[in-house]
């Protein structure tokens, strides 16, 4: 995970800070459990002091104690020096200590001014006093160099702005200690950066922060301290100078713990599920498919795993394939059978069972005790005519908690009285008591320990070796490289690549596009506007998403009004995004087309676009009324002579923001099939090995220009004039992969509005060794 | 009434826990204990004030109304299982009414010009038919077409309250006993006979009892039920019909609606179209004194039975002492408020301690 990293080492050394909060052996018990004991630690002033530890190691139960929800049951909480008993979360408030919830505690239909002073409104001899609970709520944005308008519904803000609202509401009763519980689990790469400025701002301030996160690479690049608890004891404390992730994760986990390897010493069996060019629609009928035309055969014996990003399609996937969700076309076979308008109980009779991937909504029944919600799948085996049998159900029952090995006082025990990973197990327990010969697993791994999870898989792996089939997906790298003889790796509903166990985190990684693309190329050429955007449909050129994002970047610049003159070039693309640009008023703009502007027999010349986009905006147009090509350098020169093709030079010398398309040198290219280049020219300037042209300048794929012959007869801005203009190209498609690459190359562009599959084919270019078998 | 409500938690509940012969353990006991308490203080209050009220021939006169109640209120605890909520009982138990005694006045084909006299068998098995169809029609409206429980059961409640006025033009029918010449005699028999000296309205309360009773604790059908009500989802995917599930307790439902209405117009030897009205809300007062959750997946046969006589007992008991029907209605309330009050501190400590 590459987190942009503020790289400001802690310069301050313990002994020198201040210590504003302090736990002295602190334990904490609830009747004979002991979530905590002995822990002690210090929340120095201005610095970040980060909680290390898995699931149930007591984080959360520490940090409801720092924050007032619990007292501790031994030791105590010394602030400034001084012991303190937080009685409860107000009164932790009044002492300046505020938490900050992984789920967020916003009203979403509220703005952010009545959000932030929720349930401490100011009040005014009429009321609430709005006006100044906006002013300062405005002076807490910019203290947070945030622009977020206080009468905005927190609705309507990104999540990332959200977390920005609640710290703000956290300032705003003047906290001096913030603790903060998974901050960026839900926040884009961006937010996080955002995020993570903002930790610095606050301990510029004087803020100390107490840090939780699952994120660990991602906790190490901000905190200061680090604090590891296991199973309710401290196991370490040092400050961050002392410390790597290696020992992180050494103090979180104890031993060495080994999610396993693929199981071996058999053969794989038949094929088992066989799964050919599966698609799963999209919910809300928006017509494009989360599972796209995906095969898959998994054998006896053999264990899969599915690795993709959020939303690959791996849920819908599986859910599909259980019979949850419909088809919308391929078949699914279990042995050779055709499982097409089955219900999930026939699948489930024919030997294909899902866990699925949130065992509280759909894992499990909480009002039914552990035994009935582990015979609940295989009500049928103990039915006997109309009645069930108690003592068939028991033994299915206590064979099921003795082989997945679930922790329980007994069947009859409350399935809420279960930790996350038996009440896993119990999920597990309960489809592999319908003997199944296929079992799919969503995310078997959520939420639970890693000593659960080593089970688990130990479970699983057995399992293949008596001849079960299994299917798992994760969003960990780190357990598709454990017991999967196999690994899938699943991008936009499509298997983008397949591994053996031999694979490195990185290939597998890379697969999945969890490359930050925008970034990406940003880095690499330079640029300082990139948009990439989301091409559902996959058409060749990808005009409808590039025209509505091209049309809003037009739609902004405008709107900005900074922009007096805006030259354009030619192409269906730019062409696509004057059309999505919504009208709009902007007299004082002049636009001016900066080629010649006419063709024979095209309707997308120049011209087209300026007077298209003039119409739309009430600007000035000035279209070069001239040939796009002279025959002769020396015509050239004479019709660039003429007195309104003088006049359209003169401004695009001055345009602002030149907006351009980007073409291919091929036979098809647009130039030639309009007719403003002759293909025997477009072929010479192919074999001078010109591969991308915009504005009438072709360049090679290292980026130099080319055809110098040609481009002197065009009428365009001379090559010299372009350099350190704005340019910002739309362009996409995957026959203009080279083109764009070419035309990045060059350096000229300072912006580009790509799609999605072509932006990553040009990022994957610069890095041949990424294996994608 | 707060007396009662401090019995709660000495409460031995094994007298309660043989009635059926469940195996219930101790949140169970407590649960319903608390309802079997409450109708033994009632008892004991009403039989000090009254010298008339603790005679057996007395209990067996509530039992009977209870009967009607003690019916609706098993089909809706069935539907509240699910985690839905039927609305029409009220209403079917009317329309069935309405349409036994239609079936009793004989059905004249036109066509054929004949009157038709069906036997008192036949008259019972049609209209167990339309309780049914109407339980169908509330469930296909649920289960498939997504119509949330509590607006398409109101539709039903509008739709049958209506049809059954039109059929009768809003009069009631008053000869159900038949002609022993055209042979449909014996209507009367469900509401006025006994069968050792317990009226006939109470056994077949006992019947259908049973038979729930049974279903739910050891049938695959009563483990379908707990499960999709508790969570539908996670059922769904562990092979359990929910949809299927979800139309049947409808359809009982509206068969247990369509009993009642076989029961009472027995009892009163006449069927009109305004009976039953506002019958459900009791049925649902009953289901949740006797501790099942509105949200679904919690609840018993016998914790509902035990709501129905609190509630019966009651309203009766004020009745016999001589206090104004008014206050009965306040009573009633707030018996309603406590119970559910209960209901949420037993659950919410339950949730604390898991």
């Amino acid at each position: 995970m590459k987190v942009p990293v503020h790289d400001e080492t802690p310069t301050t050394t313990p002994d020198k800070v201040e210590v504003v909060l302090a736990a002295r052996d602190v334990t904490k018990s609830f009747g004979a459990v002991h979530a905590l004991k002995g822990v002690n630690f210090d929340v120095h002033r201005g610095q970040v002091t980060t909680l290390f530890g898995e699931n149930g190691a007591g984080k959360s139960t520490l940090m409801k104690i720092l924050s007032g929800v619990h007292m501790p049951t031994t030791g105590e909480l010394m602030l400034d020096g001084a012991p303190v008993e937080i009685r409860s979360t107000v009164e932790a408030r009044e002492l300046g200590i505020s938490i900050i919830h992984q789920e967020l505690s916003l009203a979403p239909n509220m703005n952010v001014r009545d959000n932030i002073f929720l349930g401490r409104e100011i009040m005014g001899p009429r009321g609430v006093n709005f006006a100044e609970e906006e002013r300062q709520c405005r002076i807490l944005m910019e203290e947070l160099e945030e622009d977020i308008d206080p009468l905005t519904p927190v609705e309507d803000l990104r999540l990332g702005q959200q977390q920005i609202v609640e710290i703000a509401r956290a300032l705003s009763v003047n906290s001096r200690i913030l603790i903060m519980d998974e901050p960026t689990s839900a926040l884009s790469a961006a937010e996080v950066e955002v995020l993570f400025k903002v930790i610095h701002d606050l301990k510029a301030r004087g803020v100390s922060i107490v840090y939780i996160s699952h994120h660990l690479e991602e906790a190490l690049t901000i905190t200061d301290h680090a604090v590891v608890l296991r199973d309710g004891v401290m196991t370490a404390y040092a400050p961050r100078a002392e410390i790597d992730l290696e020992w992180i994760v050494r103090n979180m986990v104890g031993e060495n713990f080994d999610l396993g390897s693929p199981p071996t010493g058999y053969d794989f069996g038949d094929t088992a599920l066989s799964i050919e060019g599966l698609s799963v629609p999209a919910p809300g009928g928006s017509g494009y498919s989360v599972v796209d035309r995906l095969s898959l055969n998994v054998r006896q014996g053999e264990i899969v795993c599915i690795y993709g990003l959020m939303g690959a399609g791996r849920t819908e996937l599986m859910e599909c394939v259980a019979g949850r969700l419909p088809a919308s076309g391929g078949t699914v076979r279990l042995h050779g059978r055709d499982l097409a308008g089955m219900t999930i109980a026939q699948r489930i009779e024919a030997g294909l069972v899902l866990t699925p991937e949130d065992r509280q909504r759909d894992g499990l029944v909480q009002t039914m005790t552990v035994g009935q919600n582990l015979s609940l799948a295989s009500i049928g085996a103990f039915t006997r005519r109309l009645l069930t049998s108690k003592a068939d159900e028991q033994e299915i029952i206590e064979r099921s908690i003795r082989e997945v090995t679930i922790k329980t006082d007994g069947g009859g025990a409350a399935i809420g009285s279960l930790s996350g990973g038996n009440q896993q197990k119990v999920v597990i327990g309960k489809m592999l008591a319908t003997k199944p010969s296929v079992v799919l697993l969503d995310e078997p791994s959520r939420g639970i320990d890693i000593g659960a999870k080593a089970e688990v898989f130990r479970l699983l792996s057995e399992g293949a070796k008596d001849g079960l089939a299994v299917v798992y997906s994760t969003s960990e790298v780190s357990e598709c490289l454990s017991i999967a003889h196999r690994i899938i790796v699943m991008h936009k509903g499509k298997i983008s690549a397949t591994f053996g166990p031999d694979a490195t985190k990185e290939q597998i990684m890379a697969a999945s596009g969890e490359v930050d693309l925008q970034q990406s190329l940003t880095a690499a050429f330079g640029l300082d506007h990139c948009e990439v955007v989301t091409d559902l449909h996959q058409e060749d050129l990808a005009l409808g998403p590039l025209g509505a994002a091209g049309g809003s970047f037009l739609a902004s610049v405008i709107a900005k009004g900074k922009v007096g003159v805006i030259g354009v070039g030619h192409g269906r693309t730019l062409l696509s995004c004057v059309e999505n640009l919504p009208p709009q008023s902007a007299p004082n703009l002049r636009v001016v087309s900066l080629m010649g502007a006419l063709t024979t027999g095209a309707d997308m010349n120049p011209h087209a676009v300026v007077t298209r986009l003039a119409d739309k905006t009430g600007a000035e147009a000035a279209s070069m009324p001239v040939p796009f090509i002279a025959n002769s350098t020396a015509d050239r020169d004479v019709l660039l002579g003429q007195k309104a093709a003088q006049r359209a030079a003169d401004l695009a010398a001055q345009a602002d923001l030149m907006i351009v398309g980007i073409g291919t040198t091929g036979a098809q290219a647009e130039l030639v099939t309009t007719g403003m280049i002759e293909q025997a020219e477009m072929a010479g300037i192919a074999e001078a090995g010109g591969v991308g042209e915009m504005l009438g300048h072709f360049f090679d794929k290292r980026g130099k220009p080319v055809g110098s012959e040609i481009t002197d007869r065009i009428l365009t801005q001379p090559l010299d004039r372009l350099k350190g203009r704005r340019i910002v190209a739309v362009a996409g498609g995957e026959i203009k992969i080279h083109a764009i690459k070419a035309v990045l190359e060059s350096g000229l562009l300072s912006g580009l509005i790509i799609d999605e599959h072509t932006a990553r084919a040009i990022v994957d270019m610069d890095k041949p060794d990424t294996a994608q078998h | 009434m707060t007396d009662v409500t401090t019995n709660k938690k000495q409460g031995s509940g094994g007298l309660v826990a043989s009635i059926f012969g469940e195996n219930a353990n101790l949140v169970q006991i407590l649960l319903e204990g608390r309802a079997f308490f409450a109708l033994i203080a009632i008892i004991i209050i009403f039989s000090i004030l009254s010298p008339n009220y603790a005679t057996v021939s007395n209990f067996l006169i509530m039992a009977n109304h209870v009967a009607i109640f003690g019916l609706l209120s098993v089909g809706m605890m069935l539907v509240i299982l699910n985690g839905g909520i039927d609305l029409s009982v009220g209403s079917v138990l009317g329309l069935t009414g309405v349409f036994a005694g239609f079936l009793m006045q004989g059905v004249e084909l036109e066509a054929a010009g004949v009157i038709l006299y069906p036997p008192v068998w036949a008259v019972v098995v049609l209209t167990l038919g339309l309780g049914a169809f109407v339980g169908a029609v509330n469930g296909v409206l649920v289960a498939y077409f997504r119509v949330p429980a509590f607006v398409a059961t109101l539709g039903s409640l509008y739709v049958a309250r209506g049809v059954a006025l039109l059929m009768t033009n809003g009069l009631t029918f008053n000869n159900l006993s038949g002609n022993e010449s055209l042979g449909n005699t014996g209507f009367d028999w469900l509401g006025f006979n006994r069968i050792g000296g317990v009226p006939i309205g109470v056994i077949i309360l006992a019947v259908v009892a049973i038979a729930a009773g049974l279903m739910l604790s050891r049938t695959a059908f009563g483990r379908w039920l707990y499960s999709s009500g508790g969570n539908e989802r996670a059922a769904e995917l562990s092979g359990v019909p929910v949809k299927k599930v979800q139309i049947t307790v409808y359809v009982l439902s509206g068969m247990c609606a369509a009993i009642a209405g076989l029961v009472l117009s027995s009892q009163l030897t006449s069927a009109g179209p305004t009976a039953g009205t506002t019958y459900e809300l009791t049925a649902i007062a009953a289901v949740v004194v006797g501790g099942a959750s509105l949200m679904g997946g919690r609840g018993t046969v016998r914790g509902t039975l035990l709501g129905a006589f609190v509630i019966g007992f009651l309203s009766d008991g004020l009745v016999i002492i001589g206090v104004s029907s008014y206050w009965q209605t306040v009573f009633t309330g707030a018996v309603i408020v406590l119970a559910v009050m209960l209901n949420s501190i037993q659950y919410g400590g339950k949730a604390k301690k898991g």
